[in-house]
């Protein structure tokens, strides 16, 4: 099969997958849209070697990572991205039910640790895997979720939604 | 249920007002053509040919260059030699060496000796790379000798990359050798990466001939593998700085070396031959053509664009595949010609007399190459000005009487 039309194969089943990603990290579509589309991107520049491993699928979604975190790193950049794209790409909950205040409280997490909680109880990826994608030690990608589930613990036990949301008017 | 449970829903909740994927291949196509318009000065065309020249050479780091030879293990204490790399390098301590040829590689690697005390595991990453290529004085994007130290030692002159790295390139520093010869250094952004050092000498000019600008130099690119651990990134990192600190030009790129034992996979030094120029006003076109390694670097300049510095050239490296496939595509979107327009060029090679575009729902285009009276073996095409909402859908290659002898496949994209 051509080069080309096996990565447009790969886009059309990768694409939406690496946009959720994006999303679980940012809480933004819009700015997870750019990460979806800058991964696959670079992953096009390398299609020729990454098309012979095994799951090509991890190059894309470790450049993601990796991009994430860069932009994260470089301020300018993060102000740009802290408001949401587009008024209606920011996802605003309405209801406060505990999976709503448990989301808004993933995005209040360190970078590190969200990415942590999104690879291993949402993409069901093992330790190990997660430890590769993210370039750290098994140990650390255990005590980040760790840490980063007592932190949700602690918000859902002790939330007020509204403060949560930033819905609180100062006093 | 558990937090890991609620976790998951919570995932699942917040993703549910997804939003759909129509329109997101074509934002990526726009995305890729964009990224391809590399409209920049010459600074960054330099860095173009840099890329261009270093990046079959990426290979090296899986090992999966066709055609490259290993040879045996060279063991600490003796001297590695690559002539055709035209350096050696002593193995230190609890490291040894392999060198790695091939069509397009020349370089060596260093490891860490796994009986060696004091030397980190044998981890994938802890590897030091050494590999030459062969550039112009100017592609070099380092100082020369004669240039002002103080100057230099200024932040870098710019954001040149060394190699194709898929992050971002860091700012150039640069150092100077225990014996004066200088070199630049970057900083990786990988995580866990140690960095990556050029250092340069000139390429060996037999003796009463003049060496031409084009006069190549040998820059031999030494990078530091990766490591998550403190403590062997430290000893990658000395490793590098003493192969950059020990590194000796042999051969022919020693002043005084034999000026007859030439490299057979080196290119004559070309220059950048112009191939000629069309359109009109804003949408007017300069196409260029040069040879590096066995690839073709073709540029399209807008002189339009150029009034404004550091834009107005397009400039793509073509690597050459097989003997198959005689022609390259190249797309611009001249989006400040009012109305907006695509022009589709590339590099052919010479036996190359014209090129049908063919697009989809229209008629296709037929272009005579051009600069097939020029020298080297490259020439280019460039299409007359098409409708910006063109989708190519394939560019064919034709000889003299009108037979295909090469397609370039684009996959019915649009370019704009």
């Amino acid at each position: 099969m051509p080069e080309d039309l096996e990565f447009r194969e790969f886009f059309a089943v990768q694409f939406a997958r690496l946009r959720r990603l994006g999303f679980w990290l940012t809480g933004d579509w819009g700015q997870a849209e750019e990460l979806a589309q800058e991964a696959l991107v670079r992953t096009y520049r390398r299609w020729r070697w990454v098309r012979r491993y095994d799951r090509p699928e991890d190059y894309a979604r470790k450049v993601l990572l990796n991009r994430h975190r860069s932009l994260l790193r470089r301020a300018l950049v993060e102000a740009r991205y802290r408001a949401p794209s587009r008024p209606e790409d920011a996802y605003s909950p309405e209801a406060k039910d505990d999976a709503l205040v448990l989301w808004a409280a993933t995005l209040k997490l360190p970078p590190r640790q969200r990415a942590v909680l999104v690879l291993r109880y949402r993409e069901d990826l093992t330790v190990a895997a997660v430890a590769r994608l993210l370039g750290i030690p098994d140990g650390t990608v255990k005590t980040l979720a760790r840490r980063g589930l007592a932190r949700l613990r602690h918000e859902l036990t002790t939330s007020d939604p509204d403060a949560m949301h930033g819905l609180r008017e100062r006093r | 249920m558990t937090i890991e449970q609620q976790l998951r829903e919570a995932y699942d909740r917040a993703s549910s007002s997804e939003p759909g994927e129509a329109g997101a291949y074509d934002r990526f196509l726009r995305r890729r053509a964009r990224r391809g318009r590399v409209v920049a000065g010459g600074a960054s065309l330099a860095l173009v040919v840099l890329l261009g020249a270093v990046g079959l050479l990426a290979g090296v780091l899986g090992g999966r260059e066709a055609g490259v030879q290993d040879a045996g293990l060279v063991p600490a204490g003796s001297v590695v030699r690559i002539p055709r790399a035209g350096f050696e390098v002593a193995v230190p301590p609890g490291w040894n060496a392999q060198a790695r040829t091939g069509p397009q590689v020349a370089g060596a690697e260093l490891r860490p000796d796994r009986a060696g005390p004091d030397t980190p595991g044998l981890l994938p990453g802890v590897v030091v790379l050494m590999r030459t290529v062969i550039l112009t004085p100017g592609e070099y994007p380092g100082p020369r000798r004669d240039e002002n130290r103080e100057r230099l030692a200024m932040p870098g002159p710019g954001y040149y990359r060394l190699s194709g790295l898929p992050s971002d390139p860091s700012p150039l520093r640069h150092g100077w050798r225990p014996d004066g010869r200088p070199y630049v250094w970057r900083v990786r952004l990988g995580p866990g990466e140690v960095g990556e050092y050029a250092i340069a000498w000139p390429y060996y000019c037999p003796r009463g001939v003049a060496c031409s600008p084009d006069a190549r130099w040998r820059v031999l690119l030494v990078q530091g593998g990766s490591s998550n651990d403190p403590a062997t990134r430290a000893q990658l990192l000395g490793m590098v700085r003493q192969v950059v600190n020990t590194a000796r030009p042999i051969t022919n790129a020693l002043p005084g070396g034999d000026p007859t034992q030439v490299d057979p996979a080196v290119p004559q030094a070309t220059t950048k031959v112009l191939l000629g120029s069309g359109g009109s006003g804003t949408a007017a076109w300069k196409a260029y053509v040069h040879a590096v390694q066995s690839q073709a670097i073709f540029e399209l300049h807008f002189p339009y664009l150029q009034r404004r510095p550091g834009r107005g050239v397009h400039a793509e490296a073509f690597f050459e595949r097989g003997r198959r496939e005689r022609v390259g595509v190249m797309t611009d979107c001249l989006d400040w010609v009012r109305g907006s327009t695509l022009i589709v060029s590339g590099p052919v090679r010479k036996d190359v007399a014209a090129v049908r575009i063919e697009l989809q729902g229209q008629r296709p285009v037929v272009v005579a190459t051009l600069g097939r009276d020029k020298p080297g073996p490259w020439g280019g095409f460039v299409s007359p000005p098409l409708p910006a909402a063109s989708k190519l859908v394939r560019v064919v290659a034709l000889d003299a009487s009108d037979q295909e002898i090469g397609t370039a496949l684009t996959n019915g994209t649009a370019a704009c």
